[in-house]
């Protein structure tokens, strides 16, 4: 392998082939050129990785929880079928206490969503928001945290937003169908839940005002 | 315990393990593409939410990495699309594993400067084989490129990097 070759090879990544070894084995500068690229293959390795923030840790680990989609076994299907012939279409839809307990739960497992960031910007919020295809017609005020989030393993916008000393969570579902709107009361929270387009929307606080408030002006705020 | 919570366990348990093995390199390769950390944030749940979707596709351990990557390529080009000013706005934060010593630290910054430096073009070539590990076969199936293209970029990119870092770099107080 000529010195031309070698320089190729080496430089395009190939740092550990028996060809490479063999004809760095015998000449000393092709010795030390490989030295000197397994160093900056270690430098890159180093450099290019970066760690996981915990947060994001955490959310990517929670993503299986609740409505968990399995590798269908045959017995699994047939179970299925038999279950919705039996129960009807009633028990194929999401359950309706169930949902916000997962949106509790959730606000549980992410209490960085509470914390109290300074505002975003509008845009940033706005860039969150079109991820999963919506649209605020007018900014929202006083969002302090958006991120899209696993809810029982379906994607949904999360904001968090500040008012007069209380916090409200809003999550946009648009893999959440509701046929009609649902308030709730659970741990000190109030909730609504709202039909909107394909999916829906929640809205949950310790403020029933700010919850009220927020699900007005999401309403009218916010483009599908 | 039902046999659909035993399948549910150990699908859990298999993503948690899928999370843990390859959330990592996922994750660098988003930070570099993107050049913005938030959008890098929800960039990987995006991928990993469409992996837990598809889990059950999922069989080949070694096919996971790559599976991995696709999805997050894709996801990124169809976020670009729709984003009518482009990218490459970047402002990448320096956040390395704690070095032990300044001189390292100062090392780093450069070399990371260099990488932010790269035509483009390069940047993918280089992050698919240095953080997926991946022959340049695979780089030229995933990019669509020739194996001989993806060749050059590699030393290309290699010889970019070289050209400027600082001449007490490690790597390239003699090569250059």
């Amino acid at each position: 392998m000529d010195d031309l070759e070698f320089r190729r090879r080496v430089l395009s990544g190939d740092t550990h082939s028996a060809e490479v070894e063999q004809a760095a084995a015998h000449n000393a500068e092709h010795q030390r050129w490989l030295e000197q690229a397994r160093t900056l293959e270690q430098e890159l390795q180093q450099v290019a990785r970066r760690e996981v923030p915990a947060p994001l840790a955490a959310k990517l680990q929670r993503i299986p929880r609740r409505r968990s989609r399995l590798p269908l076994q045959l017995a699994a299907v047939a179970a299925t079928v038999v279950f919705s012939l039996l129960i009807g279409r009633l028990w194929l839809q999401p359950s309706p206490e169930s949902l916000p307990q997962a949106l509790i739960s959730h606000i549980e497992a992410e209490p960085i969503s509470l914390a109290p960031h300074p505002a975003l910007s509008t845009d940033s919020v706005q860039l969150t928001v079109n991820r999963l295809g919506y649209r605020f017609n007018q900014p929202l005020a006083n969002v302090s945290y958006a991120s899209i989030c696993a809810l029982r393993g379906r994607p949904v916008v999360h904001l968090a937003l500040r008012s007069n000393g209380h916090t409200a969570s809003l999550f946009l579902m648009p893999e959440e169908p509701l046929e009609r709107q649902l308030r709730f009361r659970q741990q000190l929270l109030h909730g609504r839940i709202l039909p909107l387009g394909d999916g829906s929307a929640a809205v949950i606080s310790d403020d029933p005002a700010l919850v009220e408030q927020l699900a007005r002006i999401t309403l009218r705020q916010l483009q599908l | 315990m039902g046999i659909l919570e035993i399948f549910r366990w150990r699908s859990r348990s298999r993503f948690e393990q899928l999370v843990e093995q390859h959330s990592a390199p996922i994750y660098s390769y988003a930070i570099w593409l993107t050049g913005d950390r938030c959008r890098a944030e929800d960039l990987v749940q995006e991928v990993f939410i469409r992996a837990w979707q598809h889990f059950n596709q999922l069989q080949e351990p070694k096919a996971c990495r790559s599976w991995l990557l696709t999805i997050l390529r894709r996801e990124h080009l169809r976020w670009l699309a729709k984003q009518a000013n482009g990218h490459n706005e970047v402002s990448l934060t320096r956040e390395q594993a704690d070095p032990t010593t300044l001189d390292e630290q100062l090392q780093r910054d450069q070399l990371q400067q260099a990488i932010l430096a790269l035509e483009p073009g390069y940047l993918e070539p280089i992050l698919l084989q240095v953080l997926g590990g991946y022959s340049i076969s695979e780089i030229s199936g995933e990019l669509g490129l020739s194996e001989s293209a993806v060749q050059s970029r590699l030393y290309r990119a290699r010889q970019q990097l070289l050209r400027q870092l600082a001449p007490n770099q490690k790597a390239t107080r003699r090569m250059g």
